[in-house]
């Protein structure tokens, strides 16, 4: 008995001692002059109306070079955990677009989240503006504090954060570049990381590039290869109604599908429709956008598709008959010489520069 | 002479996308409009079992500790005052609520919270918009990316033979109709019938605005002009059964396809022949719920200039569709 009394003791010691103990030492890094994050150089495509109704920036909260600069620190700082071990960055990572490569993700107290991280390319232009696989989440501002205190991710009690961040000095001068003054909250600590999130914008990948020198998606792009060109023109016919709605810059779903990943209404993720309890809202989820889907993996929602070519293996077949899947999904007998021309043309939606810029970089580094 | 509006009778269809009027699916029904988003076989029941399966103590209720984190705001529905949600609680969260209002412009639904932003509509397969497949089934060639001497040659052989499946079509359709409407009655509906199959369906263009838009050479479709010609409902019935089994005709069925393969040996490799084969068996589905059926959508490259539109640019082409001396004259 005594034994173990002296082991709780112990653990509980241990426990608290994680719990208080300052992050290890980081030291940030930012450059003297903020990057530009409140300007891109959006090619013509993401220019015209039909695309720029797809951007769910709020008109009181715009990107501006400072808010995203802190948007950066707060999005890689531990702090934001209640163990100090965990940034939204440990999940999300600039090399794998956002995702975490893990199935599932490691939270602040080693137990793993049952969805996959879902990426953070081109959020900006979601409009529905709402996120989260289940789309519980409302706009950026209200999504950005759900996985800081969330219990099993980072487990941080926001009434305590603002407290926890001014104990750092450089948040004094950041949150002044941002906001006008040093005080700290949760609202603003949301919309800077909202402003950071908002500033990731892929637009620099080689069908981009081949989207500029042609009239329209629908024509051949002279920077592509005949398989990636065969790649498109399946893509257009079969999969742009969804992917590439009504304009040609932002491969993103305008409203969550039910693509038949399962047929078991009850013992399945119920996705949106654990959310509204809806009946027609049942296993439908929100789907990411496709640039940069190569380094995406593992795919859908459970990451349960470790390839790009199981991906199109349940598309070819046309899913499982869930009573609300999609009249869109329907079986699309993909030869395998056509399944290698997707994957290919897929493969010309990653954006290097956008993997590897220093502005979306971790500044602890 | 009479002047019927035929033409905008063909927008009814589209009229009823537009509306997400509920319509049911009906697969052994060719010209059934689809929808992507307004029925469901799922109930309420299957709603409670679901959320039922997180009540781990099997005591009838689902408490706030049960439930995953991102679920607990359900517990807004316990109205017992309990902390936990029992079936009959979680049965009313689910009951269908009332008819939403329209959802707002897309670019004003990006900044509300909870709106549902985005157009929504119907979707329907694009031979049915289309009544003949000419344009699947050259987009399908298309997709090759063949060399321009053998697309050549490969054209040389698909078009007569979609002309023969065509023919014969059309020929079985009106030996069915004889004597099921007076002669006056079939010659103008195999003129309707000739201007619609002889004429290229659909085209995409882009809009100054960046928009993509699909759109199609409207024709009345045959079982409405079959529906207008106002026959006794018995040969009305056996007309329009005709009608069906001639849309089914005209869509390359697998033996079709199979002889169409057989006739492209020597054209094209084994792997484009199995390539265009499988793409002939998909069906297109193209989004349905812009009015007068120019839609946002993925047939393309079969726009001909003078062919029946004046330009390929979107609100052009509206105009058009939508100016009264279209309406289509009966002798």
């Amino acid at each position: 008995m005594k034994a173990w009394l002296f082991s709780g003791v112990i653990a509980f010691v241990s426990l608290l001692l994680v719990a208080t103990l300052p992050a290890a030492e980081r030291t940030l890094h930012l450059p003297e002059v903020p990057y530009r994050y409140s300007y891109l150089d959006l090619p013509a495509h993401f220019r015209t109306p039909a695309a720029e109704r797809f951007d769910n920036t709020p008109a009181d909260n715009p990107v501006t070079d400072t808010g995203a600069t802190l948007g950066r620190v707060l999005f890689y700082d531990t702090r934001l955990s209640a163990s100090n071990t965990v940034s939204c960055g440990s999940c999300h990572v600039q090399a794998h677009a956002f995702v975490d490569a893990n199935r599932f993700s490691q939270g602040f107290k080693g137990g793993h989240t049952d969805r996959h991280a879902m990426n953070l390319v081109n959020l900006r232009y979601h409009p529905r503006a709402r996120f989260f696989w289940d789309e519980r989440g409302g706009n950026l501002e209200a999504m950005v504090l759900l996985p800081v205190e969330n219990r099993l991710e980072m487990g941080q009690d926001l009434l305590k954060l603002p407290g926890i961040l001014a104990a750092e000095r450089h948040y004094a001068d950041l949150f002044r570049q941002a906001f006008g003054d040093p005080e700290i909250t949760n609202e603003r600590i949301a919309r800077a990381l909202a402003q950071f999130l908002r500033s990731m914008v892929s637009y620099q990948s080689r069908y981009d590039d081949g989207r500029l020198q042609v009239n329209s998606s629908h024509d051949d792009f002279p920077n592509y290869t005949l398989e990636e060109n065969r790649g498109k023109a399946l893509f257009v016919r079969n999969c742009a109604l969804c992917h590439l709605p009504d304009q040609d810059a932002h491969f993103v779903m305008t409203e969550p599908v039910n693509t038949g990943l399962d047929d078991d209404t009850a013992r399945t993720d119920g996705g949106v429709g654990d959310i509204t309890l809806k009946p027609q809202d049942v296993g439908r989820f929100k789907s990411p956008s496709l640039r940069n889907v190569e380094f995406t993996a593992p795919y859908m929602h459970d990451g349960r598709f470790a390839t790009l070519d199981t991906v199109l293996d349940h598309y070819s077949d046309g899913g499982k008959n869930h009573p609300n899947k999609d009249v869109r999904v329907q079986p699309l007998h993909f030869t395998s010489s056509e399944k290698a021309a997707l994957v290919a043309f897929l493969r010309t939606l990653t954006d290097r520069t956008f993997l590897s810029d220093p502005k979306f970089s971790d500044p602890f580094k | 002479m009479r002047r019927v509006p035929l033409f905008l009778l063909t927008l009814l269809p589209f009229t009823m996308a537009s509306a997400q009027t509920t319509v049911p699916f009906d697969p052994t029904h060719p010209t059934t409009m689809v929808t992507a988003t307004v029925n469901t076989l799922v109930t309420p029941e299957i709603v409670v079992a679901r959320l039922m399966t997180f009540d781990r103590d099997k005591d009838g209720r689902v408490t706030k500790s049960e439930l995953p984190e991102r679920m607990q705001n359900l517990l807004a529905g316990d109205v017992s005052g309990d902390n936990a949600l029992d079936s009959a609680e979680i049965r009313a969260l689910a009951r269908p609520a009332p008819p939403a209002p329209p959802a707002p412009p897309m670019a004003a639904a990006a900044t509300v919270p909870g709106s549902r932003g985005g157009r929504g509509g119907g979707y329907t397969f694009g031979d049915q918009v289309s009544l003949s497949t000419r344009s699947h089934v050259e987009g399908a060639l298309e997709d090759l990316r063949l060399d321009a001497p053998i697309r050549a040659r490969a054209l040389d052989i698909v078009r007569p033979f979609m002309d023969r499946l065509e023919a014969d079509a059309t020929a079985v359709l009106m030996k069915e109709l004889e004597g099921v409407m007076p002669p006056n009655r079939l010659e103008t509906f195999r003129k309707l019938l000739d201007r619609q199959m002889s004429a290229t369906n659909a085209s995409v263009a882009t809009n100054p605005d960046g928009a993509r838009v699909t759109f199609f050479r409207m024709s009345p479709d045959p079982r409405l002009v079959i529906t207008g010609f106002a026959l006794p409902p018995e040969k009305a019935r056996i007309a329009l059964a005709a009608v069906d089994h001639f849309k089914e005709r005209i869509r390359p069925a697998d033996a079709d396809r199979v002889a169409l393969l057989d006739e492209l040996k020597g054209v094209l490799s084994d792997e484009e022949r199995e390539n265009f084969g499988a793409a002939l068996q998909r069906r297109p589905l193209v989004k349905a719920n812009q009015l007068a059926g120019i839609v946002p959508g993925v047939l393309r490259r079969n726009f001909v200039p003078g062919a029946g539109f004046d330009g390929v640019e979107g609100p052009a082409v509206r105009r058009l569709l939508l100016t009264p001396e279209r309406q289509i004259v009966e002798p």
